[in-house]
């Protein structure tokens, strides 16, 4: 059993996909977990005749549009594209997962009224209602976290109503409720750990989806404007200077791209492992 | 067939509805009052009133919802507070350059996304199919408001080749159509790709093979069409992502269309602009993906046949 296991984390940690992803990503946390610690070691300075200069010995990634340099902008952007990040998809699972249990487990006139809820929220395509809500309500880290969890939120409840509908159908839980299980016991022991693999699935893909809606809405100029510059921000910034200064725009989208590919891979892999279907 | 039709265009009706109650209910996310954001501090007190009366506010919020639906109903979605002009005639205005844009998209995504999943298919595990998947990886992670600088600063500050921006001739088409593009084509060519190799294990392509039909006839008279249905709805669910798409696009490539009025009523707090092109957007989603629903009936016959069963049984 115990080379079973051995063998089987050895295949997790040999996966190709697991290694990129896992490396990107914990390279992005322990740079925005240090970045205060950074900061306060090589304070972010602005030098205005330094504006958007190209990538030097003292400066490896160049300088951004404040004169400032553009590694030390990156970080702090960083720190809070993941706060933005974990946040949104804490959020949006938090709804998705109430919702998904409620629709699925009791059904019913509750249902029908929250289904037709999430057709309707669903029916505004992509970031455009994240894009609307943002600039009506003033462009702030905790608006952008609000607007993108009010329309991320139903891919999650589709997706865990999907699986209460089949789980609370199984046997081993048909017997947990002739038994006289409670409700609560029967969601917290029965029903919510055999949803984790394909919650843990979603999450990677949320997260990625979240980046890009996020760095959007900031190329956009609605992005957060209370903190340092996010990565899309900075895209933002490197848009009226592509001729001049093109490593403003070059490399926080690569930054993004990597990122974004990382999640991605390990969704993949993780789909992989923990579905049984794929 | 018909009872399935029936049902998906009854479906859509209060769907459109709640649209156009949360839409009309969009400016009760402004902070405060909106009619302090929009004037300020220094303005009088009869401006503030005509500014509320314009906006329909002096109405309790049950009344607002129903007036918007009312106009909407007519056609009418309000006038601008900048311009002054009807919103739904600054649509029409705009609406031209987004379409052309839109289709040329897809018409890139299909030249680009289904030859190249059906190669992909057929060379599996080649170096055809390696550039392919990459592509695909590459193609769905990379996001437009990247990939538009990116492809202006290649082709037309480096090398020179394209117009960078502003619609004029059909040079300028190019770029911002391959923009919204390739995300798409990277999405046609995966899905492709495996919808392909799925028909290419089943038994009626054995049969056609084992009859002496040439791989062409296999490939393009069997496969292709059977391995080209779930194209049809993928393509209707991503035109969600090209309309997004097509807003951020403009924006990059200066486009005077629907996307880029939009994002001037955001930065100008046109409230009006901002909840008729939000409106004009879904209503284009959901009848986009209604046509894609019926279509699909029409194209694959079991749809009709799980309907009837569905309603019997």
């Amino acid at each position: 059993m115990a080379k079973k296991i051995k063998k089987t984390a050895w295949a997790y940690f040999t996966d190709p996909r697991i290694v990129y992803s896992l490396t990107v990503l914990l390279l992005l946390c322990g740079v925005a977990l240090l970045s205060g610690w950074v900061e306060m070691r090589w304070p972010y300075e602005t030098d205005l005749a330094m504006r958007g200069l190209p990538p030097s010995w003292a400066h490896p990634l160049g300088c951004d549009l404040d004169g400032g340099d553009l590694w030390m902008s990156l970080i702090r952007g960083a720190s809070i594209t993941l706060y933005v990040m974990g946040l949104t998809v804490l959020l949006s699972f938090s709804v998705g997962i109430m919702v998904g249990i409620l629709t699925g487990y009791w059904g019913g006139w509750l249902d029908t009224i929250l289904m037709r809820v999430l057709d309707v929220v669903m029916a505004f395509p992509g970031i455009l209602l994240a894009m609307a809500i943002t600039a009506i309500m003033g462009p702030s880290v905790h608006t952008l976290i609000f607007a993108i969890a009010a329309t991320g939120w139903t891919g999650t409840a589709r997706l865990v109503r999907g699986q209460v509908m089949s789980l609370k159908e199984r046997d081993y839980v048909l017997a947990a409720v002739s038994l006289g299980a409670s409700t609560p016991r029967i969601l917290w022991v029965y029903i919510l750990p055999s949803l984790w693999s394909v919650l843990l699935i979603s999450a990677a893909f949320s997260l990625s989806g979240v980046l890009l809606v996020e760095a959007g809405l900031s190329f956009l100029g609605l992005g957060a404007q209370d903190g340092a510059p996010t990565w899309g921000s900075l895209l933002n910034q490197g848009r009226s200077v592509l001729t001049e200064s093109p490593h403003l725009s070059i490399i926080p989208g690569l930054c993004i791209l990597v990122t974004v590919l990382a999640l991605n891979f390990l969704g993949e892999a993780l789909r992989d492992y923990l579905d049984p279907r794929s | 067939m018909f009872f399935y039709c029936l049902y998906r265009v009854l479906h859509v009706i209060p769907v459109a509805f709640g649209v156009v109650v949360a839409v009309a209910l969009l400016i009760h996310f402004v902070p405060g009052d909106p009619v302090d954001t929009l004037l300020g501090e220094f303005a009088t007190p009869q401006e503030r009133i005509q500014l509320r009366e314009r906006l329909g506010l002096q109405q309790p919020v049950g009344m607002q919802v129903v007036t918007y639906v009312k106009q909407v109903a007519r056609g009418d979605l309000g006038s601008s507070l900048i311009y002054n002009r009807p919103v739904a005639e600054m649509i029409v205005e705009r609406l031209l350059p987004t379409v052309e844009l839109a289709l040329l998209a897809v018409l890139v995504a299909l030249l680009l996304g289904v030859p190249m999943g059906i190669f992909s298919a057929l060379q599996q595990g080649r170096w055809l199919d390696g550039f392919s998947s990459v592509f695909s990886l590459i193609g769905v992670a990379m996001p437009t408001f990247w990939l538009g600088p990116m492809l202006v600063l290649l082709f037309s500050v480096w090398l020179g080749w394209l117009p960078v921006s502003e619609r004029g001739g059909w040079t300028s088409y190019v770029l911002p159509a391959c923009t919204m593009g390739i995300a798409l084509s990277a999405i046609l060519n995966r899905m492709t790709r495996s919808s392909m190799l799925e028909h290419l294990k089943e038994n009626y392509v054995r049969t056609a093979r084992a009859k002496g039909c040439s791989e062409s006839v296999v490939i393009g008279k069997h496969v292709l069409r059977n391995a080209a249905l779930p194209l049809v709805t993928v393509a209707g669910l991503q035109f969600g992502v090209l309309l997004t798409g097509a807003v951020i696009t403009e924006r990059v490539f200066d486009w005077p269309g629907v996307g880029s009025l939009m994002l001037e009523g955001l930065n100008n707090r046109d409230y009006p602009i901002v909840q008729g092109c939000v409106l004009l957007f879904s209503a284009s989603y959901l009848l986009v993906n209604l046509l894609t629903d019926l279509l699909y009936a029409f194209v694959d016959p079991r749809i009709q046949l799980q309907t009837r069963s569905a309603r019997h049984g």
